[in-house]
């Protein structure tokens, strides 16, 4: 691995004008949001809200325009979702669709598929959810069971996913599954479906986070019988299409800012109370790391940009920005309560607690820290 | 940038090394006539910014040379005896950038050769898992220089702050993580890794530390008017 390809990036100014234009349509829609809701980031989601962003054209960026896109490319997205995850909008519907399932079907797709699923992403009224973990498969994602098998009509699903944020509100999942050969088979044998949760057959099971949030789902596939072009891309090659999927998926800013609302109030907190030092240098700390891996960030979203797939690097970004974002939560806590002479408004420690409950999440989505560490290990060459 | 690095590394790599006669060094150093590198083409140098010379800087650091290579070409260039504090920051952060590459490197290297239990051991996923944390720090310490040097030779003081408190911080885990994969060998005199943690040590600690900038960056962001980190971060890239 070469450091070299990750370098100081700028952003296109004609991405940067779209700043005003989605700051404006955020402050339209957040008014009166809570802040432990705001805290959630891209966990909360708001259909309205998803609706709203694809008819002012921020859904679909860097799609091209004949599927309702922006034929912008990845920085002008970088650009767009910097702002909503700051402020802390309720982007979850439309989330993963616009993030990653979008741009697989784009390149993995036939012109059919393109056509049926992504002007509704880009309208915002075409939600997905990620079928990769299983009960038996979380780091180990080559050995998933969920099979499919072909029949005259198409395709017979049997299995079971489990973690699936947001199934009870997606209405695709593009599922992972063995079309071929035995779990012993490894990566070979692997094929995406897409898969139409309301198909019988289907069935969706909350799993409340500790928080007692709505995200994670249990999704049970018996029987299920889905059409020949549910065949996402080229049968067997699965394995390869799910990397491809997960350098999207680990490479953008909501590495960085899944705790920058928080911050952000702690900030303002603390520019109320008398000048302190201690504090100072925890806020310049984290100012500074905050800048530095945003500049990677955006390196990384440059990469991408030229075309290229920096899986070492995203996963080095990624891996750093989950540390940060486990920290913020942890040392503010301990900051304000060092200070028990303040008053702090209970919004204020309902987020930071609601937070730090669901910060473990950081370093397990996307790709677990042990599993990131050892991609970066031997990208960097250790045999 | 290669035809400029290269030869540069060459003089370097010659005049590099433990048993140097300093004097000898900066005889090359200066006949080279690198040291002019940042100076205007008007004034007879190159005319370089700071971003076209800090891959040679991150050179200077990778071989270890305790010469103020970096601090004679920027006062060259601004005609100036003392540089100001955020200046001499950013050049110490190329630097440290340099000499954690190269410790980075030594360690891989180190980790591939070294035999234990039968295997050497970069095969172990503990050593895996640090020297991958180590690599994450040592990527930080780049980009906080590249964000520096953009600054060129009049650069915003809280960008330096940013990018000294950032470099400073990394250098306590990259050492540390450097010494524990290469055992006891590494802290002997003989074994060259020392001659790179001292010197990251050192520049953790010249023209202030992570603590000295992290205040600075504080009070830059309790005073301004930016509210969210997004807005301030903003501001910064502009100033």
């Amino acid at each position: 691995m070469n450091f070299d390809h990750l370098t100081l990036s700028e952003i296109p100014a004609t991405d940067e004008e779209l700043r005003p234009a989605i700051r404006e349509l955020i402050t339209a829609h957040i008014g009166s949001m809570p802040l432990h809701k705001r805290a959630r980031t891209w966990m909360g989601g708001d259909a309205v809200f998803s609706r709203a962003m694809g008819k002012a054209g921020f859904l679909g960026l860097t799609l091209p325009r004949k599927y309702g896109g922006a034929e912008r490319g990845p920085l002008a997205r970088f650009v767009v979702v910097e702002e909503l995850l700051c402020a802390g909008a309720p982007v979850g519907m439309h989330w993963i669709a616009d993030r990653q399932s979008a741009l697989v079907i784009l390149k993995f797709g036939t012109e059919a598929q393109r056509e049926k699923y992504l002007p509704r992403i880009c309208r915002g009224e075409m939600y997905f959810c990620i079928g990769m973990s299983e009960p038996g498969s979380g780091s180990d994602l080559a050995s998933v069971r969920s099979r499919a098998e072909r029949t005259e009509n198409g395709w017979r699903l049997n299995g079971q996913k489990v973690w699936t944020s947001g199934a009870h509100h997606a209405h695709y999942m593009i599922a992972l599954v063995r079309t071929s050969g035995e779990p012993a088979d490894r990566n070979q044998g692997l094929s995406q479906l897409l898969v139409d949760l309301k198909a019988p057959g289907v069935t969706i099971r909350p799993v409340p986070d500790l928080n007692g949030d709505h995200d994670f789902n249990e999704v049970f596939f018996d029987n299920v019988e889905l059409p020949h072009d549910a065949l996402l891309g080229e049968e067997g090659a699965g394995w390869s299409q799910v990397t491809a999927e997960l350098a999207y998926e680990r490479s953008g800013p909501e590495r960085i800012y899944s705790s920058a609302v928080l911050l952000d109030a702690w900030i303002q907190h603390v520019a109320r109370q008398p000048q302190c030092e201690a504090r100072q240098r925890l806020i310049g700390s984290l100012t500074a790391q905050l800048v530095v891996l945003r500049e990677l960030s955006v390196a990384v979203t440059s990469r991408l940009a030229a075309g290229e797939q920096p899986v070492v690097e995203a996963s080095l970004v990624k891996d750093l920005g989950a540390t940060f974002e486990q920290s913020v939560p942890t040392l503010i806590a301990d900051d304000l309560a060092s200070h028990p002479e303040e008053s702090v408004e209970p919004e204020l420690w309902h987020a930071i607690m609601t937070v730090t409950h669901i910060a473990p999440a950081f370093s397990l989505r996307g790709g677990t820290r042990e599993i990131l560490r050892g991609i970066i290990a031997r990208g960097m060459g250790l045999r | 940038m290669d035809e400029l690095l290269g030869p540069f590394e060459q003089m370097l790599a010659s005049v590099a090394g433990r048993s140097v006669d300093s004097a000898a060094q900066w005889k090359a150093i200066e006949e080279s006539g690198y040291l002019d590198a940042l100076v205007p083409e008007v004034s007879g140098g190159a005319g370089l910014s700071l971003s076209d010379v800090e891959p040679l800087i991150r050179a200077t650091g990778r071989f270890a040379i305790a010469a103020p290579v970096a601090e004679t070409m920027a006062r060259r260039a601004l005609g100036v005896d003392i540089l100001e504090r955020p200046l001499s920051a950013i050049l110490a952060v190329a630097e440290i950038a340099g000499l954690a590459e190269k410790i980075l490197e030594m360690s891989l290297s180190y980790a591939n050769d070294r035999v234990q239990f039968g295997k050497p051991i970069g095969k172990l996923q503990v050593i895996q898992q640090q020297l991958a944390v180590m690599g994450e720090q040592v990527l930080m310490t780049r980009m906080a220089s590249q964000i520096g040097c953009a600054q060129g030779l009049a650069p915003s003081p809280e960008v330096a702050a940013v990018s000294k408190q950032v470099a400073s911080a990394t250098v306590p885990q990259i050492a540390s993580i450097a010494h524990a994969v290469h055992g006891a060998i590494g802290i002997t005199e003989e074994f060259d890794l020392q001659r790179y943690t001292r010197r990251l040590h050192a520049l953790r600690l010249a023209h202030g530390s992570e603590g000295y900038w992290a205040n600075f960056v504080g009070k830059a962001r309790l005073q301004s008017d930016r509210q969210s980190s997004v807005e301030f971060i903003l501001s910064l890239r502009k100033s």
